[in-house]
């Protein structure tokens, strides 16, 4: 500090006191960005040149020819003309839609109920489901998904053995994806099953910050469950809850395992989720370009879903914070 | 590489393989290599591979279900009706139980049905390929087809054959339609049942013309070179040693495969005769670089399953496809 101080009034005739305020107030708000800016880099770096390249390949035919020749024909947005034109890419963003919505908002309902009773039981409990939310949430995807395949089996599978010997009706031999309403109840079954540990524990750790003191008052003025829930708790979680949304939005969007692995990797095109059809344009009909074009379309409604939930998240945090 | 024979025009067709015609008399047996894979390693009348072995399907059947069922091995698909007609009022009462496993996506095996009435995927005529699997006669072989899937499988008519070994295996099926191989799997001591090996035989596929057998497809492996490989002569060193009658006898006696050449076929004895027998009267997919798509799109597993789960007619089912198949195949990549 002190050479500092000297070197700045050598430098220049200003009094010793600002200069040394300038500079360390030019070092506050510099520091920060100096401290992110290599983490910054490797995001930009790892993320954003993955994301500059697709937006290139977008914009170009690429087949197997091209591939092998390491040289795309620039065809500048006739991809995305042709996606956009194609009848068979309205219905894979309907489905995408409806699919994400039935996920989420069972995601977080469940969730949510999971977490208010992990407040309300004994520890003991509370430690043994909380330990069987971790175990699902360890649980490697791909071999959870051919569990749950196996138990769904047309020939070999437990829950077509068990709905039988209940009396739910004759399950032997019934085919749970010969019907996309009742196939993506199944996807929707293993995607649920998977998400909940994660919302939930999260949610859970949000409700221990709900001011007991509002909880009590609410209480003595005669307030039910359901009303204190939607005029505490909620309010309180709001940050935290916009944050999940958005998270779990992003996320079932962009399902592609449990459809292409519970099919056999050979969905059949009623189960074309958008990441699924930006993989078969891409891969199997190696048709690069346009499977890119898929994938920025992706991108772009992504970014408008979770624009809204974003925004939210912010106001919120800064009429708590400020 | 070795490669699917299914997908080498594909790649030929994109300058991925190395054009080996002019070193065709180098590789031994080269006149006597079985024809499909031949046809399948030729490209605009240049050769880029080699022939590797082929696998052709044949019916695996029990024998002991057979006897006390009183069926006899059909030489004709009438009989073949007949025959799992009474194995199915033998044994019906079994929930799980099929004369015949046939699960609905397997289009290697709906495809002999759909040639020995004459039918075809698609024809060729200059350069523009026209889908033919909703011709009169491709129409007829797939009602046949249709008719002994309803009254003898009970198979998952939306499944594939992945698992149909593991399902033959429990007991609880007559025939399937399979690879030489899957004797193999389904006589496997972990993961299938040992014990049925010799309850097993084979029979091929009966023609809807008795005494005859139908076309099969003739599945099987190619041997290319890299087009950008830098060691092109020893590539070439290589594929002749694996495509060399020492290696080849060696894979028809212990691998039970059928190898690239008629002069070798004669090796092959029991179970696995049955099926390089079978070989002899093969075809092949139509063979044009954008085949390969028509298999990744799934178009004619698609359409044997609205076929058989009913909610297509088979005409209805079959043009759709078959405009699909059209629309693929003249595609330019």
């Amino acid at each position: 500090m002190r050479a500092a101080g000297s070197i700045a009034s050598t430098a220049r005739p200003r009094s010793r006191g600002e200069a040394s305020s300038l500079r360390s107030l030019v070092a506050r708000k510099g520091l920060p960005y100096a401290l992110i800016a290599p983490a910054t880099v490797v995001i930009l770096g790892v993320l954003g040149w993955p994301l500059l390249d697709l937006l290139y390949l977008s914009t170009q035919h690429y087949g197997l020819r091209e591939l092998f020749q390491h040289q795309g024909r620039f065809v500048g947005l006739q991809n995305f003309a042709t996606i956009l034109s194609d009848p068979q890419f309205k219905y894979v963003v309907e489905v995408t839609v409806i699919f994400t919505a039935v996920n989420v908002a069972l995601s977080m309902t469940l969730a949510t109920i999971i977490a208010l009773l992990m407040e309300r039981v004994s520890s003991f409990v509370r430690v043994l489901l909380g330990a069987g939310l971790v175990f699902v949430w360890a649980t490697p995807v791909i071999p959870a998904i051919d569990l749950w395949q196996w138990m769904f089996d047309y020939e070999f599978g437990v829950i077509n053995w068990l709905l039988t010997r209940i009396g739910a009706g004759n399950y032997i031999h019934h085919n749970w994806f010969e019907n996309p309403v009742q196939g993506f109840t199944v996807i929707t079954i293993v995607v649920v099953w998977g998400a909940i540990p994660f919302l939930a524990l999260t949610l859970h750790a949000g409700l221990t910050q709900v001011p007991k003191e509002l909880v009590e008052a609410a209480q003595i003025d005669g307030a039910r469950a359901l009303q204190i829930f939607t005029n505490v708790t909620l309010p309180t979680l709001k940050p935290l809850v916009l944050v999940l949304l958005s998270l779990s939005t992003i996320w079932d969007f962009q399902v592609f395992n449990q459809v292409w692995v519970m099919l056999n990797q050979r969905p059949g095109e009623s189960y074309f989720v958008m990441s699924v059809f930006s993989f078969q344009e891409s891969f199997r009909v190696s048709q690069y370009g346009l499977g890119s074009a898929v994938a920025v379309i992706m991108v772009a409604l992504l970014i408008l879903l979770s624009f809204f939930y974003v925004r939210q998240t912010v106001r919120s945090i800064n009429e708590a914070g400020a | 590489m070795e490669l699917g024979n299914t997908l080498v025009a594909k790649y030929a067709a994109n300058g991925a393989l190395a054009d080996i015609s002019g070193k065709k008399s180098d590789f031994e047996n080269s006149g006597t290599w079985l024809q499909s894979l031949t046809d399948s390693c030729t490209y605009q009348g240049k050769l880029y591979c080699v022939p590797y072995y082929a696998g052709s399907r044949a019916i695996i059947y029990r024998k002991d279900m057979f006897d006390a069922a009183g069926a006899t091995v059909p030489t004709s698909m009438d009989d073949l009706l007949t025959a799992g007609q009474k194995l199915m009022a033998k044994y019906g009462s079994d929930p799980r139980f099929s004369a015949l496993y046939f699960p609905g996506k397997y289009w290697y095996a709906a495809a002999p049905f759909v040639w020995d009435f004459g039918g075809d995927i698609a024809t060729q005529s200059g350069s523009q390929w026209t889908g033919a699997i909703n011709s009169a006669n491709s129409q007829q072989g797939l009602t046949v087809l249709k008719n002994l899937v309803t009254q003898l499988s009970r198979a998952d008519k939306t499944g594939d054959e992945l698992k149909q070994d593991q399902a033959f295996a429990q007991g609880h099926i007559a025939m399937i339609i399979a690879n030489g191989w899957e004797v193999g799997v389904i006589t496997d001591p972990k993961a299938g049942d040992p014990t049925l090996l010799p309850k097993l035989g084979a029979f091929p596929i009966p023609s809807h013309n008795a005494g005859q057998t139908a076309p099969v497809f003739l599945g099987g492996s190619d041997l290319g070179i890299a087009a950008k490989s830098q060691h092109q002569d020893l590539a070439r060193e290589w594929i002749k040693l694996l495509g060399g009658t020492k290696f080849q006898s060696q894979m028809v006696t212990v691998g039970g495969v059928i190898p690239n050449t008629t002069s070798l076929v004669s090796l092959s004895s029991g179970l696995p005769a049955i099926f390089a027998a079978a070989a002899k009267n093969s075809r092949f997919t139509p063979n044009s670089p954008n085949w390969a798509n028509v298999e990744s799109a799934n178009v004619l597993q698609d359409m044997l399953v609205a076929i058989f789960t009913n909610k297509a007619s088979i005409s209805d089912a079959t043009k759709t496809a078959s405009d699909k198949i059209t629309q693929i195949l003249n595609a330019s990549s």
